[in-house]
């Protein structure tokens, strides 16, 4: 008993300390640099609102993991879509969220089960006050189109880990992702773990097999770093 | 942990986000979804029932054997009303061929291989896991008509708490209270839940007058910790309480019993690809007569050490090592026995996943005082024809060692063999649409070896023989508020020697459970028909049983509801000469907060 209040009060210890160091490596930012993306596929907004709650809406078929239908489907869109010249749009155009002070929530909630065909936040191109020095006037477009491509280009790859589903791991990995200005991806790294290191490897190697972002109509013309949240769910079937 | 590598423009990009700063949200990510398996086995390859705390709660039975009921195949017999000596058929086999589990620590008894059902109170359940067909592969002895896995740990984060009343015939009180607390961050979790049972019951026999009583009290509790690459969880659950009946000559008599598993896991991943768990687990089941010096006891301690591997991204390894020791006594009549047996075992499993194709193999060696070595398997093949539609096809081995009484009691026979099994399996699953999906499995079970009393030699020995097979299926509609459930089976339960139908177990079983839910009420009618059974002197008719409630959640987290069980006053029978409850009444009272 009283080891298991010690290492409580170590783990809660370990925990606050923690905490500090990395708001303050927030709070020492330098000036003023590339955007931040948040990449959010259409269809899994909808299926993450729909799963709030972690039950399984009556609507929603038994489904293993994502990228066996749909997406696998998107994924041989995306394969035929490598080709430079054949950069028709994406079949489903993702919404971005640019992290920039005046957009008006950061989470694109509204985004419901009945409609999901409706991205009720406005696709946020417009530049902001602050990104304006830093980025080229065009940023919008171009970050969205990063952002499809590489997306599109993920997708495929990403595998729930057979291990974590039948041990019930879940969790969330944040992704660094650097592209730098012709469209290739110099860096992947994990971020921020999700507390499973196979959660945290299957994530960065869903981008192992992506080398350059193809589908671009524009060269980003600079360096962008993007942060992809992932998040690994379990959904329950029972029924 | 991640390596700091933080770029100076990413930390800008981070400075002009403060709307996220702001709200301590992070951004939406893209979500990888996977369905939740069972623990116990995968619901793609094999049949298996997951039955949640809301249906628990909504069923308001008296006892995990109730609710067991509610689906076709899992046939049960009693003697009499709440607490009395419960039998459970699953798909036809012996009611020592399930293998049934707390938390993942086996509490079959060794005195007497059928686990007590009759003493789980539904009241500390989160969940239950059924798995039908042979699973000795995995997990050991009884594992012949299936195993059953009774959790009683939520993974809902924060606190929460319940405390609940409940009044109703037959005299019929109880209290519950629980409260659990998880901590998501650090992975701190513990609880307690305990629950008080007692009712007044009426005569177990249709020649006897004489009301008889039950009362259980369960306690049940857990506290785990992750400390570092280490999660560490203790767990205690136990039932104890007195039960009245009465003899063979109608006199009443009782009994005390107790009940109790307890069990410390650490679990680690010691890499990336490797997650390791160790179970020292140890159970008590025990019954003393109240008029005689007559008891049972088994006592358990056992270590269960399980591996998984992801070798490669489609294949994933079990692997595990398990050591029993067992101290079974017992005082029957005069004449009992005190005996020690310790089981080893290792198994291995490989579970292949192909995209649309599916095998898993499976293997246990066991190595048992009492008898040679035995080997069980298993092979499951599965197929996904499509999004909707999935074929598997089954082959396995299960065992059940002899037990105590078997080999010291009564014309026993320390060396007789363990009853084994081969099961053949075909199943289909098919999901119409979002609505509806239906599952049908056909099986074909041949047992063996099974340990009987020869009347002859006047011993018990390997001489029985039992075929069961069948269909069953079952179909869920689910449309918003409405959900509906029904399961049927078809089966041949037979003697494979005389031809005679096994006892207690119908041919025909169907089942089908409506629920309507709306914010502030639920309604629930289960509803179930069983064919004729045959019994040791007469025939058991078929009946018909409707069990209603009523849940209101008028306020807050309060909750009423009002169960009816046996709404038509059936008169029916699970065992011959053995009363069951007449139409009854249960009001409860309960609040929860999270």
């Amino acid at each position: 008993m009283k080891s298991f209040l010690l290492l409580s009060l170590l783990a809660h210890g370990a925990l606050l300390l923690a905490w500090p160091v990395v708001d303050m490596q927030r709070a020492t930012t330098g000036p003023a640099g590339p955007l931040t993306l948040t990449l959010l596929p259409q269809d899994a907004t909808t299926r993450s609102r729909a799963d709030a709650g972690g039950k399984r809406p009556p609507g929603l078929p038994r489904r293993e993991a994502v990228p066996a239908g749909k997406a696998r489907d998107r994924a041989r869109q995306a394969t035929r879509d490598t080709h430079p010249q054949a950069s028709h749009p994406p079949a489903h155009p993702a919404t971005a969220i640019l992290d920039a002070p005046d957009t008006p929530k950061a989470r694109p909630m509204a985004v419901s089960m009945a409609a999901p065909a409706v991205p009720a936040t406005r696709p946020v191109t417009t530049p902001t006050r602050t990104d304006t020095n830093a980025v080229a006037p065009d940023t919008g477009a171009m970050q969205q189109g990063i952002q499809d491509a590489l997306r599109s280009a993920i997708l495929p790859h990403f595998h729930y880990p057979r291990l974590a589903q039948r041990r019930g791991w879940q969790g969330v990995v944040e992704l660094g992702v650097q592209v730098n200005a012709s469209g290739r991806l110099d860096r992947v790294w994990v971020k921020r773990s999700s507390g499973h290191r196979i959660l945290d490897r299957a994530a960065r190697r869903s981008l192992d097999k992506v080398t350059t972002l193809s589908g671009l109509t524009t060269a980003p013309g600079k360096a962008v770093e993007v942060v992809l949240p992932v998040e690994f769910r379990l959904i329950d079937s029972y029924n | 942990m991640t390596p700091r590598s933080l770029s100076i423009p990413a930390l800008a990009a981070l400075l002009i986000s403060p709307a996220i700063q702001a709200d301590g949200e992070t951004a939406e990510p893209v979500v990888v979804t996977a369905t939740r398996t069972a623990q116990l086995a995968d619901e793609t390859l094999a049949p298996v029932i997951v039955i949640t705390r809301d249906e628990i709660e909504r069923t308001q039975a008296n006892d995990v054997a109730d609710l067991l009921r509610n689906y076709a195949g899992l046939d049960i017999a009693r003697n009499g009303g709440p607490g009395q000596a419960t039998s459970l058929f699953m798909r036809g086999t012996d009611s020592n061929h399930t293998l049934v589990m707390i938390d993942g620590v086996k509490i079959n008894p060794g005195t007497i291989g059928g686990a007590a059902l009759q003493n789980i109170s539904p009241a500390v359940i989160e969940r239950i896991e059924i798995v039908k067909g042979p699973r000795s592969a995995l997990y050991g002895s009884e594992a012949i008509g299936g195993v059953i896995n009774i959790i009683t740990r939520s993974e809902a984060r924060g606190t929460r708490a319940s405390a609940g009343y409940t009044n109703g015939t037959y005299n019929t009180r109880n209290y519950r209270f629980s409260m659990d607390t998880r901590d998501t961050e650090s992975g701190f979790r513990s609880g307690i839940s305990t629950n008080f049972l007692s009712t007044g019951g009426f005569p177990t026999r249709s020649t006897s007058d004489i009301d008889r009583g039950y009362d259980n009290t369960t306690v049940n509790s857990y506290i785990g910790l992750q400390a570092g690459p280490v999660d560490v969880e203790a767990s205690y659950w136990t039932a104890s309480g007195n039960t009245e009946y009465v003899d063979f000559f109608l006199n009443p008599v009782d009994q005390d019993y107790r009940n109790s598993a307890g069990a410390v896991t650490l679990k680690a991943a010691p890499l990336d690809n490797w997650a390791s768990s160790l179970k020292l687990s140890h159970i008590t089941d025990k019954i003393d007569q109240n008029q005689s010096s007559d008891f049972t006891r088994t006592r358990r301690k056992a270590l269960d050490w399980q591996n998984d591997i992801q070798i490669t991204a489609s294949q994933l390894l079990t692997a595990g090592l398990w050591y029993s020791r067992e101290n079974t006594q017992a005082s029957i009549f005069g004449s009992g026995f005190d005996e020690d047996i310790s089981v080893k075992a290792a198994y291995l499993q490989d579970d292949i996943d192909l995209g649309a194709h599916r095998v898993q193999l499976a293997a246990r060696v066991t190595d048992h005082e009492g008898f040679d070595t035995n080997v069980s398997w298993n092979f499951a093949y599965g197929y996904r024809m499509s999004a909707a539609t999935r074929v598997t096809a089954a082959a396995g081995t299960a065992f059940r060692a002899p037990d105590s009484t078997d080999r010291f009691g009564f014309g026993g026979d320390p060396n007789l063999d363990p009853e084994t099994s081969l099961n053949l399996e075909l199943g289909l699953n098919h999901r119409f649409n979002a609505h509806h999906a239906l599952s049908l499995s056909a099986f074909d079970n041949r047992i063996e070896d099974l340990i009987e009393y020869n009347t002859a030699s006047s011993r018990m020995e390997n001489i029985g023989k039992a075929r069961i097979y069948g269909l069953e299926g079952a179909y869920n509609f689910d449309l918003g508020r409405w959900h509906l459930r029904v399961t049927a089976i078809a089966q041949n339960p037979e003697n494979d020697k005389t031809n005679e139908q096994l006892l207690r177990r119908a041919k025909h079983t169907m089942t089908a459970s409506l629920t309507y839910q709306q914010k502030l009420y639920s309604v629930l009618v289960d509803f179930l028909a069983t064919g004729k059974r045959k019994d040791v002197t007469e025939d058991l008719d078929a009946y018909q049983l409707v069990n209603a409630t009523l849940q209101l959640r008028p306020y807050g987290g309060w909750l009423a509801q009002l169960k009816v069980e046996n709404l038509l006053d059936e008169n029916y029978e699970l065992a011959k000469s053995y009363n069951t409850p007449e139409r009854s009444f249960y009001f409860e009272l309960a609040y929860n907060y999270r």
